[in-house]
């Protein structure tokens, strides 16, 4: 999983059927920089959610294959809202 | 697999119930001079890994899934193994 920080979220008005009540949100992933620098982020990418998180929020984002684990039904989700980070703990070496 | 350095980790109140109880720790992959390569990744640690150790991350997820017991589980990435310090190349 990869950290993100959640920016907004997306709204469909016509979308494939195995979406049902789906709630996406505007994450940016944290890459090898973030953690010192606290504007440096990858390219956003779009997170299925089930979790509720808020805008700000640090997010652990799953992605790939395993992202569309958690639905009983096939559907198509590579990005995955896997858990609402509380906070991270991480020393300067 | 990569190579990675367990950086820290993260504590998660509301998360997917496969995760609950485990260690989720910050590794981040280097490359073989020890240089960061690519996004900290958070891993599950079934091992008992400490901070600043040089593990063996493996990105298989049914691999995460058994360590869970959760076919469910959307958990990828795992640490599979600590390299030992004494007979490391150059990480």
């Amino acid at each position: 999983m990869r950290l993100a920080t959640v920016i907004g979220t997306v709204t469909l008005s016509v979308r494939t059927p195995s979406y049902v009540g789906e709630r996406l949100l505007l994450a940016l992933p944290w890459n090898a920089s973030s953690f010192s620098d606290s504007t440096s982020f990858d390219p956003s990418i779009v997170v299925y959610d089930q979790l509720g998180a808020g805008r700000g929020q640090v997010i652990a984002i799953s992605e790939g294959r395993e992202a569309a684990c958690p639905f009983p039904s096939p559907t198509p989700v590579d990005a995955y809202c896997a858990a609402l980070v509380d906070e991270w703990f991480r020393p300067e070496s | 697999m990569r190579t990675a350095r367990i950086e820290g980790h993260v504590t998660a109140t509301v998360k997917h119930p496969s995760l609950s109880g485990w260690r989720l720790l910050i590794a981040q992959p280097v490359e073989s001079t020890g240089r960061p390569d690519g996004p900290p990744q958070i891993v599950l640690d079934p091992l008992g890994t400490a901070i600043g150790q040089n593990v063996l991350i493996s990105s298989d997820g049914s691999e995460a899934r058994k360590i869970l017991n959760d076919e469910s589980s959307p958990a990828r990435w795992s640490v599979i193994g600590i390299i030992d310090p004494e007979r490391a190349l150059a990480l």
